[in-house]
């Protein structure tokens, strides 16, 4: 058993942490999909408004890569497409039949499974809507059909804020988690790195068999990418793959039942919820269905899907997408302070030591989505490379896209950049360094797919 | 304090992307931001962002310029009393050091200023805050008597030609502080290397006897071999107590070591001040030092044998590395090279300083060029860390 030590990590002091219980929600009406929300793919659709699916039955696939489907979390009518500025497909709702109706394929065993052929296992994990959940990094895309990884990466535990515990995502699944990772032997020729955070007890001894790396560190230290960064030794792996246990549970729950998993832990959190807490509900549902059974603190929110450092902004209506698992709710904005960089600011969270906050190191304050300051040049102030969990010098990168030098900044460890956002967090000249990156990333993508 | 913020919000349109006054947005933006926090939310994904902005962090070196400034004001006051024979009582001294010194932090801010409006007006981009620092930093490194009107020339220079011409704060790569005092030197050299650092306030016959004027430094560099250099000090009067305590004659602000070291805590407590540039200074003058004092005999120059005390608590060595070199935006951007920075400048800055008696002082050059050498430092330093990473390359 390996152990490393992610250097520049961060426990975002913000308050609204769910606490471990679970609420279990009642199923909605209306259950939707984002494919929008999903990052780099030119999704095209497989069905037509008012045509009837079943859980499982292929919804939409990425143009670029075929075998990158996604199927349908419900039974019943797509309800309405909604498109939003340029045709991009916002959502997809489908009104919920009574009794739904399923894609059955074959379950597997331990056994069965590592007596399948490699190929029927991956065509399998196709047709079943979860190849499209495994990602390629550096891009954190699906892999092509003949793509072998040279290894895979996961991550046990989840320490963005906030975002399911694993000691609730673990609760019951054990066995599915298990059946996961000898699913995705069968597809390397290297191995299954599995890391667990060094914190987690209650996990770790269920999962030991399969734990080879123990991770010490904050936010984001048990990310698949920062896992990688640390574990990769020649080049190859740059293009490893890299999962969250959450994902390998639904690979085992999808070959073990032979459906498309549709239940999810999912969190509700952030400073604005009342008693944040995790939830038990189903692939798709909407932000005000996940809501139901909170009550809020009064004021202008904002509602993120996602972890508050990666998230994306939505309104009520949003559903969240397959690859959301938390809501977080913050104040939007906040009332405007008279000399504000003149006081003593015990109240303001900051990782220097320039306010109060920031020598008391409290843990929690309630954050508001104020940027804090005005935009500015770069000051130097070295700030950013102190925070990255993979040792990047941010601002230098950022430089380096300002003058459009995409090739320097590749070299500088571009696609190394996890996108956890703690540059960005922490920047004193409110530079929007993660979505340079993000951007220049993007295009780099589309200018190799083509 | 709502009727002033609902002055800003009924004028705000008019600075907006279509207003009529859209140019003067930067303007706007600057009395506005630093009257009230900004109202901006987050765009981006991440969603929530540290309290620290440019306006705090520049807000903290001003502050720990303080005890500097106040005592500058004093000792201004001071010396000026002493050498004129008048009372030592602290409201006129005060008084004196205020019509000395007030005047040209008023001349640096506001030609400073206004040259910043104008670029940023011109460029279409925000006001730094950086300047808020120079404007500060600026009237400490002169001494009380130079001219208004060569401040301003100096700040213009300074402020133009240190860092506009180069794209603005954040691009500039001189310390525009001490790209304004350079200036002044070179350009104006009788009042920045002249003997004469304190006000006069009498004529030159009336001056009590023995003043001199002299600061520590012209005498330690005018001391001929076999005279000791300790020995010439303390007959002109100093003492070690007095320069670290600093009621000498000098540059305005930059006398006091204790003020200095002062402003030091609260930039290493809060973290403003780079702790790796100050330790390398440091580390790199008390080098040369020993050095010094190892080849020295009774033929080299005396200044070489002073001891270590005295050259750390003389001249602006400790404003210098504290508040000078430390300028993030003007020191190399890598920690690692910050040390390798403040090290290189503390050994320049004591070799200018011991050998070459045409400068009377080192830092402001050794600092000077460095910052040209920054980038340098920062691009091998680099070059050898990503030698250690994997590289990630298409
Ligand atoms: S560059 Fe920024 S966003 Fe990317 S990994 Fe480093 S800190 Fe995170
Ligand atoms: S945190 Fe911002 S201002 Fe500081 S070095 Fe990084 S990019 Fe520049």
């Amino acid at each position: 058993m390996k152990k490393f030590n992610v250097q520049n990590t961060y426990q975002l002091p913000i308050s609204g942490k769910p606490s471990t219980q679970v609420n279990v929600l009642a199923d909605p009406d209306v259950i939707s999909v984002s494919p929008e929300s999903l990052s780099l793919i030119k999704p095209k659709l497989l069905k037509k408004q008012g045509e009837k699916v079943q859980i499982g039955t292929p919804l939409f696939f990425d143009k670029r890569n075929p075998d990158a489907i996604w199927v349908s979390p419900a039974a019943g009518v797509i309800k309405e497409i909604v498109y939003g500025p340029r045709r991009v497909i916002l959502r997809v709702d489908i009104e919920r039949d009574k009794k739904e109706a399923v894609v059955q394929h074959e379950t597997l065993d331990d056994a069965a499974l590592v007596a399948m052929e490699r190929e029927a296992l991956v065509d399998r994990l196709i047709q079943g809507g979860l190849w499209s959940s495994l990602m390629v990094y550096p891009f954190k895309v699906a892999p092509k059909k003949e793509v072998v990884p040279h290894n895979i990466y996961v991550t046990v535990d989840q320490d963005d804020p906030f975002l399911p515990e694993s000691d609730v995502y673990f609760d019951g699944q054990t066995e599915a988690f298990l059946l996961g990772v000898t699913a995705l032997k069968k597809l390397t020729t290297g191995q299954v790195f599995v890391g667990v955070s060094n914190e987690n007890q209650v996990v770790y001894p269920k999962v030991s068999s399969v734990v080879t790396h123990i991770i010490e560190g904050a936010y984001p230290a048990n990310d698949p990418g920062v896992f990688i960064y640390h574990n990769k030794t020649d080049q190859k792996d740059n293009s490893a793959w890299g999962l969250r246990a959450q994902d390998v549970i639904r690979l085992g729950q999808f070959l073990s039942t032979g459906t498309y998993p549709i239940d999810r832990i999912y969190t509700v959190g952030g400073p604005m919820v009342k008693s944040p807490c995790h939830v038990k509900s189903r692939e798709g549902v909407s932000v005000e269905h996940l809501l139901s059974g909170f009550s809020l603190t009064k004021g202008k929110t904002r509602f993120i899907l996602g972890g508050i450092l990666t998230g994306r902004q939505a309104d009520k209506a949003s559903a969240l997408s397959v690859r959301e698992y938390g809501l977080n709710v913050l104040q939007e904005g906040q009332e405007q302070t008279f000399l504000s960089f003149m006081r003593l600011g015990a109240e303001r969270s900051t990782v220097s030591r320039t306010y109060l906050g920031g020598v008391m190191q409290k843990a929690a304050y309630a954050m508001s989505t104020v940027v804090n300051g005005g935009h500015r040049a770069c000051i130097s102030c070295s700030a950013c490379p102190e925070m990255c969990p993979v040792g990047l010098y941010p601002q230098l990168i950022m430089k380096s896209l300002h003058a459009n030098e995409m090739e320097e900044a590749v070299q500088q460890g571009l696609l190394d950049c996890v996108d956890c956002g703690l540059c960005t967090y922490v920047c004193p000249s409110k530079i929007e360094l993660g979505s340079d990156f993000e951007t220049a990333k993007k295009s780099l993508f589309e200018a190799l797919e083509q | 304090m709502k009727f002033l913020n609902r002055i800003f919000e009924s004028i705000e349109p008019q600075f907006l992307k279509e207003g009529k006054y859209a140019k003067y947005y930067p303007l706007f933006e600057g009395f506005y931001s630093l009257c009230f926090s900004p109202k901006d939310v987050t765009k981006s994904k991440v969603h929530v962002r540290d309290a620290l902005d440019t306006k705090r962090f520049m807000t903290i070196v001003i502050i720990s310029l303080l005890p500097c400034l106040l005592f500058g004001i004093f000792n201004t006051g001071y010396q000026a009393h002493l050498a004129a024979g008048r009372s030592l009582d602290l409201v006129p001294v005060l008084l004196t050091g205020l019509i000395e010194v007030l005047p040209l932090v008023i001349i640096s801010y506001s030609v400073g200023l206004f040259w910043e409006f104008l670029s940023a007006v011109i460029r279409g981009h925000e006001i730094n805050e950086g300047f808020l620092v120079t404007g500060m930093l600026y009237p400490l490194v002169l001494p009380s008597t130079i001219p208004l009107w060569q401040a301003a020339v100096g700040i213009t220079f300074g402020v133009i030609v240190g860092k506009e011409v180069f794209g603005g704060s954040g691009r500039n790569f001189l310390n525009p502080a001490l790209t304004a005092r350079a200036f002044l030197f070179f350009s104006y050299p009788s009042y920045m290397s002249g003997d004469v650092w304190t006000s006069l306030l009498v004529s030159k016959d009336q001056l009590v006897d023995g003043f001199s004027g002299a600061s520590a430094l012209a005498i330690a560099a005018a001391t001929q071999a076999p005279q000791s250099a300790l020995v010439a000090l303390q007959d002109a009067g100093y003492t070690l107590q007095n320069l670290v305590l600093g009621l000498v004659p000098g540059s305005i602000g930059e006398t006091s070591v204790l003020c200095v070291a002062l402003g030091a805590l609260i930039l290493l407590v809060t973290g403003v001040g780079s702790w790796r540039t100050m330790l390398g200074c440091v580390i790199g003058a008390v080098a040369t030092v020993s050095l010094f004092q190892f080849f020295a005999t009774d033929q080299t120059i005396p200044f070489l044998n002073l001891p270590l005390s005295w050259q750390l608590s003389m001249g602006s060595f400790a404003f210098a590395i504290v508040f000078m070199a430390t300028d993030p935006v003007s020191s190399p951007s890598l920690n690692s090279s910050r040390f390798i920075y403040g090290i290189l400048i503390g050994c320049l800055g004591m070799l200018i300083r011991v050998i070459n008696p045409a400068y009377p002082e080192g830092w402001m050059l050794a600092i000077l060029l460095m910052n040209v050498f920054a980038p340098l430092i920062d691009h091998v330093v680099y070059q050898r860390g990503l030698k250690r990473r994997v590289p990630n390359v298409i």
